[in-house]
Order: C-alpha cells, then structure tokens, then sequence
C-alpha cells in the first residue's frame, strides 16, 4: 500500500520526514511521514461535483432584471409607506382597534341585512381618527334573502352552535369570528353588491421630492372626500389607481396603500394617497376621475374642496329624497 | 498615494458617519431621513421581491410592506448587520407571506412558457424560472439570494437569521434539489 502511494503520488522528501500529495474522489490528501507511519489527512476543500459549474452558470445567466419602478410610483409609495408607519400599530392602539372594528363590523351586518348604518358619535370620530371612516349607501345593498341565516355556510354553523354560551352569542359577535376571506366568499356567491360609498379621509399629507423634475413635482391631495366604488366583480387584490384627469385635463398616479373587502362590490379604504395630481394653485372645486387599473372596475372621486362633508352631502341627499 | 488613501478612508468614515446621522434621524420619524432610506434602498429591495415573486404587483406590494415594516421597527433596529441585510431580511418574510397567500388562492402562473420558435436562451431562462417557481419558497429564496443577489453565505444567514453551517447546508440542498428537477441528476 504504501509502495503504491509512493509510486503514484508525487512525493517530497524533506528534512523531517517525506510527504506525499494525492488527488482522490474526495479530493486533494496530503500524507506525510514523521516518524515512519504515513499520515493521511485530506484537506477541507472538496472537489465540486461536474454538474456544479455548469448549474452555477445557467443560474447567474437566468438572472431576471426587475422593471424600474418610474418615479411617479416610488414617490407614491414612499408616501403610502409613510403614511401607514405613522398610524398606530394594532397591538398599540387597543380601544381605537376595537372602536374600529366595532365599526366594520357593524357596517358589515348593515351590508349583510341591506339597512344603511351611518356611524355616529364616538365611533364615528374615533374612525376618523386612525383615518377612515365609513358610510355606506342609504339604499338596501343587499335583498332581504341574503341576509346571514340563508347564507350557506353560517346556517350549519348557527346550527352547531349549542349550549348556553353559544346561545347568548349575538350574530354579531359570532360573525367577528368569520374570517374576512369567508365573508367575501360568501358574500361574493350571493349579494349583488353594486354600489359603495366611502368616505375617506386622504391622512396626512407628505410630498416626496422627486429626484429629476422638480416642476413635476405631485402634488398630495389630502382633502377630505367620497370615494364611490363602482364594481361588476370583486376588488382587485391591489388598488393601483391611474387619476385619469381633474377639472384641468390633468392626470396622476394614485396608490391606495391598504383597504378592506367587505363584498364583491367594495371595499373600506383605510388610507388613500393620491399623487400627481396637478392642479393648479388654489383651484377649489378639483373633482377626480379615478380608474383602476384592473378591468371591470371603476373609482370615481368626487371629491371636492369646497367644505362639502359626508355628512352635509348625506343631509342634502337627505332632505332630496324627502323632497321627492 | 498615501493622502490619496487618505481620502479614501475618511470618504469611507464621512459616509459611515452620514448614514448613521440619517438613521438617527429616521428613528425619530423625520421625513427626509425615512425618505433617503427608501431613495438608497427601494431599488435592491424592489428587485429582490420581483426575483421572489415573480409578478410586478406582488413585487410593488412586497416592497411597499416591507419599508412600511421597516420604518415601523427602525428604532428596533441595533445595527447589528447592515442596513440593506436587515431591510432584505424584512422583504424576504414579506415575500414569503405573499407567497404562502398566494398558495392558498391558488393564483395562476406568473409566467408563460415561451413559445416553441424562441432562441434556447429564451426557453432555458423560462426553464428555469419553472424549476423555481415548482421549488419550495424557502429554497428558492436560498438560491435567488445566492446567484441573483450575489450575496455571501454570512449575508444569506444574516438575512434568514439562521446559522453560517445551516445557511450552507440550505444553500446545497436547494441546490441539489434545483438540479435533480432541472438537470435530472441530484
């Protein structure tokens, strides 16, 4: 054996001793003899497998180059970025989370039963505070079969819900249960939801500087609007909005950074921050055509800056239909 | 040569001592600083969610999650990587929640098989992005961070928060398993 590894290995001899280099299956041994007996120890470095190089090549070469982001839409989610790290956290902010989905959820059995709620009081400002708040229609949005106990799916479960616990359980409450995915399931298998109304509060305003056109520069409406929702399918997962064009002829880019579904029809936009919106400097009456950028969907704004409130326009739509 | 070194250094410190200032700043919630770590760093971040995802969208989603994460924990943030691992490693768990919801909505495949008269490097690139997108995520961010990031081992377990040997024991293994369902052998 050792005669072989002598004959096959180029050995040197030194002053201490001899040591011998070996290429392997394993890789590169090194054997030296001290004192007679050989000592074999194979470096750490292992040879790569054939197939190594040529996956390693195909890999880099597949390397896909992402698109650029243009700078309309970084600045837009610059700003949404900003916008929502500044709210408060959901694990901080407990009674203004509770006050908040309170009022989903009370929107959401309004939805479900086709009445109008309208969020008053405390609800209503504190809404208002984590920046949304919501109205939804004042006509039935759903038909009275579609309210919860002919939904499928929550009849079976009313119907294994027993005891006493259970039985002292309002709708409500079971449904805060129901996962959001299920209710648009649901929702989406029955209710011909047309029409939405959202008021929504655009939340704070921040005007990223743009790197290369400062002329361009959006401008952030962060006026207080009526966001109508008009949708022949479900909300898109992703509200890329394109500002078709204000009372100018001017057009934009608008990100509306986080919503909640709430039926095929619409959602509840938590926070909206329109850009590129180039009106002129003191142009009171700007009104906003919105388009998703997903098909069979339309957002129109009609928001105005001329003090008109949710709530003064829901009087006037008010005192109109009583005036009929 | 020296005061040309010099320069070097203290361009290097200048640059050290800048991103520390703005960091500061960012953790106090001051816009311009949040708006310079977006402006430095958007870009790498954007990419590594697309080469992630694979889909425009989700990438833009991932991205806009991933600094609104960031600048929620930045005063969380010790400095014990640098920023741009630690702004991976926000995008990496972005992405990885993207993907798992998109398993559950059982979305289609974000890209089309070539057709059969495009060049073999067409069809080898869409080879291999099948291969990957079959692959699990959390081998296919091992491989991804490795050859389409370029970055290290240490980088790759900075990023996953696991160990150098697991992060080279992960890389291998994604690997292999890339090979056995591309190339045919393990």
């Amino acid at each position: 054996m050792e005669a072989s590894r002598e004959r096959h290995c180029p050995t040197f001899y030194g002053r201490f001793g001899r040591a011998a280099v070996a290429r392997g299956p394993r890789g590169i041994g090194i054997m030296i003899d001290f004192t007679r007996h050989w000592i074999s120890r194979f470096m750490a470095k292992k040879s790569a497998p054939s197939w190594r190089a040529e996956l390693d090549n195909a890999l880099r070469d597949a390397r896909p180059s992402a698109p650029e982001l243009n700078d309309r839409q970084a600045a837009a989610m610059l700003a949404a970025a900003i916008a929502q790290s500044r709210r408060p956290r959901r694990s901080s902010s407990g009674p203004i989370a509770m006050i908040t989905a309170c009022a989903a959820l009370v929107i959401l059995a309004a939805v479900m039963r086709g009445v109008s709620p309208r969020l008053t009081g405390s609800s209503a400002k504190q809404s208002a505070m984590v920046g949304s708040y919501v109205r939804v229609e004042k006509r039935p949005l759903l038909t009275a079969r579609d309210s919860p106990a002919v939904l499928p799916g929550i009849r079976g479960k009313f119907s294994r819900l027993r005891g006493p616990k259970t039985r002292r359980r309002t709708w409500a409450s079971h449904m805060s249960r129901v996962h959001p995915r299920k209710w648009s399931e649901r929702l989406a298998a029955n209710a011909p939801l047309k029409l939405l109304s959202v008021p929504v509060n655009y939340g704070p305003a921040y005007v990223p500087s743009l790197p290369h056109a400062p002329e361009e520069e959006p401008v952030v409406n962060n006026s207080t609007g009526r966001l109508v929702v008009i949708m022949d399918g479900p909300l898109p997962p992703k509200l890329n909005v394109i500002v078709t064009s204000d009372e100018q002829g001017n057009s934009g880019y608008a990100r509306v950074a986080s919503y909640t579904p709430i039926g095929p029809g619409g959602g509840v936009l938590t926070q909206t921050t329109v850009h590129g919106v180039e009106s002129e400097e003191g142009a009171s009456t700007s009104r906003y055509g919105i388009v998703f950028g997903k098909p069979a969907a339309r957002l129109l704004n009609d928001c105005s800056q001329t003090g008109a409130t949710p709530a003064s326009t829901e009087k006037e739509r008010d005192d109109e239909a009583h005036d009929e | 040569m020296q005061s040309s070194t010099d320069g070097i250094v203290l361009n290097d410190m200048t640059a050290h001592l800048d991103e520390s200032v703005r960091l500061a700043a960012a953790r106090l919630g001051e816009p311009n600083a949040l708006e310079w770590l977006f402006q430095t760093y958007h870009r790498p971040v954007y990419a590594l969610c697309y080469r992630l995802l694979s889909r425009v969208d989700d990438a833009e989603d991932a991205t806009q999650a991933a600094f609104v994460g960031a600048f929620r924990s930045l005063s969380k943030f010790r400095g014990g990587s640098s920023v741009k691992t630690w702004l991976f490693r926000i995008a990496v768990n972005e992405s990885l929640n993207l993907l798992r919801q998109r398993k559950r909505a059982a979305g289609p495949p974000a890209r089309e098989s070539p057709a059969p008269d495009e060049t073999p490097e067409i069809v080898r690139r869409a080879a291999i992005a099948s291969v990957l997108e079959r692959m699990r995520p959390e081998q296919r961010i091992l491989l991804v961070l490795f050859y389409w990031e370029d970055l290290s081992c240490e980088e790759i377990a900075s990023v996953l928060n696991i160990s150098l040997s697991a992060a080279k024991m992960r890389l291998k293994r994604a690997r292999g398993e890339f090979q056995a369902q591309y190339g045919g052998e393990p």
